[in-house]
This record gives C-alpha cells, sequence and structure tokens, in this order.
C-alpha cells in the first residue's frame, strides 16, 4: 500500500492490459515495427485513459512532480486543463510505454520453451 | 470496505472543501483511537504533502474560473477559486487516501477473504484478490535476491546506459520465469487440496458478523443516497 492513490488508475492497467493481450495474439508482437506501433497503440489507450482520471479526481496534478511541472507549462502557455493534460501525458509516456513494450517483448522472448504457456507459439 | 467505498462517493459529492477537511480529521481520530495513528499519518503525509503543494500552485495559477485575485506578486496573480478548488481535490484525496490505510492496517487479508467468501464470492476471484495483494512485497523480495545473485556473477549496476538496460533484462527473465513456475506449482497445489469443488466450506478463521457492523454497513449507505439528494435538490 505504498501509494493508494494508485487505486484510481486501476481501469487504465486493466485496459492497457485487455489490448496488450488482444494486439499480441493477433502477432503484432513479432516483428520490430509492428512491436512500435503496439507500443503506440497501448500509449494512447494509456493516455485517452487517464486523462479523465487525472483531471476529475486530481485536478490534473499526477504524483510525479516533472509531469506536474510540465502539464503547468502548458496551462501557462494558454491551453485549457483538458489540453495541456493529454499533451502532457503523450509526451511522458511515449518513451516510458515504448521502453517498456520493448523489455517485455525481449524478456519473454528469453523465457525457456518449457515454461512459455500455451499461447507462445501465436504471440512471439 | 463498504465505509471505504461510500466515503469515497460522498466525498466527491461534497461541494465545498470544509466538508472534507472535517471527515479527514474524524478519520485520523478513528485511527488514534485504534491505535495506529502514527503509521497512518505518516504514510499519508508521504503520499500528499507534495501533492498539496502541486494541486495548490497549479489551481491556484490556473484554474478555468478565476476572477478574484488574492495575492499578486509582481507578474504572478494567485487566484481565489483557484486556491479552494485546489484545497478541495486536496481533501477529497487525503479522505480517500486516510480511509484507504486504515482499512489496510486494521483488516487482516485472511479475514478479509474470508468474509468476501461468506457472503458469496466465488472462492478463486477471493483467491485471486488475496494473492495479488501479496505479490508486490514477494516480487520486490524475489527481485532483491536475483540482483545480488547477479551482481555476485559480476552484473555492473553503474555502467553506462545500455549496459543498464541489459541489467534490466538480465534481473527481469529470472523474476519472470521463477514467477511462472511458482503459479503454476501453486495452481496445482491447489488442486491437490480441492479447491475447485463446490460446495459449502468450512473456514480455520470465524469472521462474526454482528448487529454493529451490519449497522455501519445500511447506515452508510442511506447516507450516501442521502447527500446525492441533497447534492441534486440544492
Amino acid at each position: 500500500m505504498a501509494n493508494p492513490t494508485l487505486i484510481a488508475f486501476a481501469p487504465v492497467n486493466v485496459a492497457i492490459g485487455l489490448i496488450a493481450g488482444f494486439l499480441a495474439l493477433r502477432g503484432w508482437f513479432r516483428t520490430y515495427p509492428k512491436i512500435v506501433a503496439s507500443g503506440l497503440i497501448i500509449m494512447l489507450t494509456g493516455v485517452i485513459m487517464s486523462s479523465p482520471i487525472l483531471i476529475l479526481a486530481f485536478g490534473g496534478v499526477s504524483s510525479s512532480p516533472g509531469r506536474s511541472a510540465l502539464t503547468a507549462f502548458f496551462l501557462a502557455t494558454g491551453g485549457n486543463i483538458w489540453q495541456s493534460v493529454f499533451t502532457t501525458g503523450v509526451i511522458v509516456e511515449i518513451i516510458d510505454k515504448l521502453i517498456s513494450v520493448f523489455v517485455a517483448v525481449f524478456v519473454a522472448r528469453a523465457i525457456p520453451e518449457r515454461y512459455r504457456p500455451r499461447t507462445a507459439r501465436q504471440t512471439l | 470496505m463498504a465505509v471505504v467505498v461510500g466515503l469515497t462517493v460522498i466525498v466527491f459529492l461534497l461541494p465545498n472543501f470544509l466538508g472534507p477537511a472535517l471527515i479527514a480529521v474524524v478519520l485520523l481520530g478513528v485511527a488514534a483511537v485504534a491505535g495506529f495513528l502514527d503509521r497512518v499519518a505518516k504514510l499519508a503525509a508521504v503520499v500528499t504533502v507534495p501533492f498539496l503543494i502541486a494541486v495548490v500552485i497549479v489551481q491556484g495559477l490556473f484554474y478555468a474560473g478565476n476572477e478574484t485575485p488574492l495575492i499578486a506578486i509582481g507578474p504572478v496573480t494567485f487566484w481565489e477559486e483557484g486556491l479552494s478548488y485546489g484545497l478541495l481535490v486536496f481533501f477529497r484525496v487525503l479522505v480517500v487516501v486516510c480511509a484507504v490505510l486504515l482499512m489496510v492496517y486494521s483488516t487482516h487479508p485472511k479475514k478479509m477473504m474470508v468474509a468476501f467468501i461468506d457472503k458469496g464470492l466465488s472462492p478463486k476471484l477471493a483467491y485471486v484478490f488475496m494473492a495479488s495483494l501479496q505479490f508486490v512485497p514477494e516480487m520486490q523480495r524475489r527481485a532483491q535476491a536475483i540482483i545480488e545473485a547477479q551482481q555476485a556473477r559480476g552484473l555492473d549496476l553503474k555502467a553506462n546506459l545500455w549496459r543498464r538496460f541489459q541489467a534490466l533484462l538480465a534481473m527481469m527473465i529470472p523474476l519472470l520465469t521463477g514467477a511462472l513456475i511458482s503459479a503454476e506449482t501453486r495452481s496445482l497445489a491447489l488442486e491437490a487440496r480441492g479447491f475447485s469443488r463446490v460446495g459449502v466450506r468450512s473456514h480455520l478463521i470465524e469472521v462474526p458478523d454482528g448487529a454493529a457492523d451490519r449497522v455501519i454497513r445500511w447506515s452508510m449507505a442511506a447516507i450516501v443516497i442521502l447527500v446525492a439528494i441533497w447534492r441534486i435538490v440544492l
């Protein structure tokens, strides 16, 4: 229970999990260009789902100070709060999700054949 | 748990920031009575104080409905509506955080699981819920052990970016493989103990559902409905 405010973002993670599984079963994680594409799709899902939660429940401010500072910058230069939070989200999460997706694919490929689940032949 | 959900809903319905501030104080009082005020207060403070500063600054400066300036320091004006909105958001979050922390510190997870099963939740879902709560600390312990083992075999954690990326991979692969193996072993063990059998179960720990508990639950539901009606009517 390190940070109970993260409970509010549970639907975001659910959506990302569903979409990642959906993409994986259709073979979107096999070649490098497709991995980048699915990383972008996952990033968009994450940002679209987390922006309303941030604005309605937390007033646009997230728990990381850098991200809040970026949101404040966009607010100061004349955006409304939806645009600012969305733009901040895209900028922050594009790097985050691309790295996560690549790490996940490399790790999944490195698991020995014996311990892979049954669907691994479709996804990897 | 019903109290936590009810409080969350109320806090988002109340318009002014004084309401949630009062509720936060009451919750901290309950924590003091139950004996773990220091843990709750420390964790709540660590989580919410940076949030307080950030929210008050951002909303104070940039809130959309700003009209009456409070303080003006050179080119920067700090507005009053923004400040009150920022405080409202902060106190809402504080109430939710305190309520959740209280629930976590006062309830033993096994008792919560037994209570859920008594109320009719499928045992598989209850097990998944409990397992996911225990998942994070166990993964952290395992990750620490793996990092130390890899360092004993020559993993360098302080080199350049590419090496650190490889170090991250070298840590995650054993962690996930170990987690998959242990999940399989665990499911075999549960099957061997008759987990998916349908029927009445008896528990080792009994969770009594007394009259006081039921009163609190129903009054919580009633209070939520009353606050909703009050908010719609006014």
